[in-house]
């Protein structure tokens, strides 16, 4: 909305602008700039407090509200004890593990939209979430026998962490095949995204082979993408693998958007590309990482939010990044809400829901990039 | 009269972006070869050579870009390597050939970014930016999206970028460098002068400017010194009037030139020698078949022999044209 409002101003003569400080344009898109961030931190809370509230058992927004109240220590009227649990041990839990998983995943997808200079560069198209679920595919099915050391050495964050590891690999793979001198392919980026999807899935499927019985049930879970194994624990490893990104990213906006430019550019603008590169890479598949070992593949999250967001804010980094991680979370909880609802007492997988309405969406996109190009 | 405008040049190495015994090698090939060259602030240096003579690896080289086998390159006194980066940026900026920007940033944003070596853009910095948009006269154009913009606007874009990039001048007005790979190329003669005529304007006692250059007019016209590169080697580099020369250029260029006077600034100006067998053919074909078969001269033999194939066909066209609408 707002670019509209600067369309008309790009009429008036620029010296005019530059003889009334304070007035330029970009100072005033600036102030639109922090109300967009706050509407989408309040559109964030009111996913949350419905994503608590709706469910099989109706619970009232008052009660959401005073339920979270007595969390935080607040002193407030009782309430029902079978609300309660049902607030503590299913629905926040839930609730916060799709806020993190959403987030991660949207600023994971801008990060590497940044880093590949193309904005169709999503975590799933180009093989990274594959990567990652074949590495924790790996965990669960030899877990027992072949990777037993690895699992007795990082406990409860194995899944994680192999995840993390599977998804780098894809990450460095891709890079390395997409781009020469400083220039991205996009064929090439989206083919071997192809190429390692394919491979990734040779292997899952390998796996479940071997598979028993309840590994099977496991990995079902996985190639469809679901938030139904939120629990606290989840929600806590996810928490502290996925903070990271979600914080450290936004503080290389700079660096972000100076890569745009062209990687010798940057250089020029005095960014040290050669060490900036594999940390942007690091981080964006920590996020992928943690959040496909806690909720299988999701896919088209990271590659609608940060459109939606240029759309409406343009590709400034220092925007996008955190717009993108509250808009993320608020979009995947909404996805949430109608895997859950759509067909009780039974839940869809949230993974086939983003599918279905991501799928289209990048269609058009691709349809829209190929008439800019052609 | 050019000679006499011109600021005056230090001749110590503390001011100058100096290379020295460069070597670079791909693949075996000599990329450059013990090319030594001196960029002094305050004067205006072309960059002229054939295509793949090693004039982008040289500005790739002096903008620390690449770093050379053998051979320093050195800002200011010091060597390039020993410059933090982003010290460096504050002192040097590269115009690239092009970019491959492709996301809908705003032209006065695109430029803004070249104050990332100086931190968060302020509202200076944007003040700055759109007296930049000026200078390359798109001050037009600051909140038109960059995806929306011609080849040649983008190119201003761009030079607006690296302008503001070293847009003040340091603390005791320690020398900047602006770097320039073919900044016309994407642009119209009228574009073209101009923007060399910025690069002059720029060019003053502390900014020195290097300009890869393909039309050895406009560094004739524009430049203090031009040097000329041949195979990865600096062939010459003096004053436009000496370094000019016919045999060099031909050499160089493999093209033989006649160096005129331009006629109102006095400067050299090349003009390619007249190729007897690159002259028009047409008189030699009129003289051939009048002598053996006399035709008339709109025939199709002969009009198909002739360079000017096109002309008399248009105009019978146009008659038709004409005949249809009359009818």
């Amino acid at each position: 909305m707002n670019t509209r409002v600067l369309g008309l101003r790009a009429n008036r003569p620029a010296s005019h602008a530059a003889s009334h400080p304070g007035t330029h344009p970009v100072l005033q898109r600036r102030q639109l700039e922090r109300l967009s961030l706050a509407a989408l931190l309040a559109l964030m809370l009111s996913v949350a407090l419905l994503s608590i509230a709706i469910g099989p058992v109706a619970i009232p927004l008052a009660e959401v509200l005073r339920t979270l109240g007595a969390l935080a220590g607040l002193p407030v009227a009782e309430v029902a004890p079978q609300h309660e649990a049902v607030i503590l041990s299913i629905r926040l839990p839930r609730t916060l593990l799709g806020l993190l998983v959403g987030a991660g995943l949207a600023v994971a997808g801008a990060a590497m939209q940044g880093l590949f200079r193309n904005p169709l560069a999503d975590p799933g198209l180009i093989g990274v979430s594959a990567g990652a679920a074949l590495a924790a595919v790996s965990v669960i099915v030899l877990g027992g026998q072949g990777l037993a050391f690895l699992t007795q050495a990082l406990g409860p964050f194995s899944l994680p962490i192999a995840a993390f590891a599977g998804g780098l690999v894809t990450t460095l793979l891709v890079y390395r095949l997409a781009s020469r001198d400083g220039r991205t392919s996009v064929t090439t980026l989206l083919l071997a995204g192809i190429a390692i999807n394919a491979l990734a899935g040779a292997g899952t499927g390998l796996l479940t082979y071997l598979a028993d019985d309840q590994q099977l049930r496991t990995l079902t879970f996985w190639s469809m993408g679901s938030l139904g194994g939120a629990t606290w624990p989840a929600v806590g490893s996810a928490a502290l693998l996925i903070a990271v990104p979600l914080l450290a990213l936004p503080l290389l906006a700079r660096t972000l958007n100076a890569l745009l430019l062209g990687e010798a550019e940057a250089g020029h603008l005095g960014i040290a590309v050669q060490r900036m590169q594999p940390l942007i890479v690091a981080l964006a598949a920590l996020a992928v990482g943690a959040a496909v070992a806690v909720s299988g593949i999701i896919g088209f999250v990271g590659l609608v939010v940060p459109h939606l967001l240029r759309l409406a804010l343009g590709p400034d980094h220092r925007l996008l990044l955190p717009g993108a991680a509250l808009l993320g979370g608020s979009l995947l909880l909404l996805a949430d809400l109608l895997a859950r609802t759509l067909v009780t007492p039974a839940e869809l997988p949230i993974g086939i829901l983003t599918a279905l309405l991501g799928g289209p969406f990048f269609l058009a996109l691709l349809l829209r990039w190929q008439r800019r190009t052609a | 009269m050019k000679m006499d405008v011109r600021p005056p040049v230090d001749p110590g190495s503390s001011q100058t972006l100096e290379a020295e015994g460069l070597c670079i090698r791909r693949d075996g090939r000599a990329l450059l070869y013990d090319l030594s060259l001196r960029l002094a602030a305050g004067e205006v240096l072309a960059v002229l050579g054939a295509n793949g003579a090693g004039k982008s690896t040289l500005l790739r080289t002096l903008s620390a870009e690449l770093s050379p086998e053998r051979g320093q390159v050195r800002l200011n006194g010091r060597p390039l390597s020993a410059w933090p980066a982003r010290e460096l940026a504050k002192r040097r900026a590269v115009l690239p050939q092009h970019s491959p920007l492709d996301f809908p940033f705003t032209a006065l944003e695109v430029v803004l970014m070249g104050r990332i070596p100086f931190g968060g853009p302020s509202s200076e910095d944007v003040h700055r930016a759109a007296r930049a948009l000026g200078e390359v006269e798109i001050a037009h154009l600051a909140e038109r999206r960059y995806t929306t913009l011609s080849g040649g606007e983008r190119q201003r874009v761009h030079l607006a970028r690296v302008l503001v990039q070293i847009w003040d001048p340091l603390p005791e007005r320690e020398p900047r460098f602006l770097l320039l790979d073919e900044p016309t190329a994407s642009l119209d003669i009228a574009h073209q002068h101009a923007t060399l005529a910025l690069a002059r304007r720029w060019a003053r006692h502390d900014l020195g400017v290097l300009v890869v250059l393909h039309d050895l007019n406009l560094a004739a016209q524009y430049a203090d010194r031009v040097a000329i590169l041949k195979a990865g080697r600096l062939l010459a580099v003096g004053a436009p009037e000496d370094a000019l020369e016919p045999d060099l250029i031909a050499e160089a260029f493999g093209l033989p030139v006649q160096i005129l006077a331009h006629p109102e600034l006095g400067c050299p100006l090349i003009v390619p020698r007249a190729d007897p067998s690159s002259a028009p053919r047409r008189p030699v074909h009129r003289a051939q078949t009048t002598s053996w078969c006399p035709q008339p001269p709109h025939s199709p033999s002969a009009g198909a022999l002739s360079t000017r194939v096109n002309r008399p066909r248009t105009a019978s066209q146009t008659t038709q044209a004409h005949d249809h609408r009359e009818l």
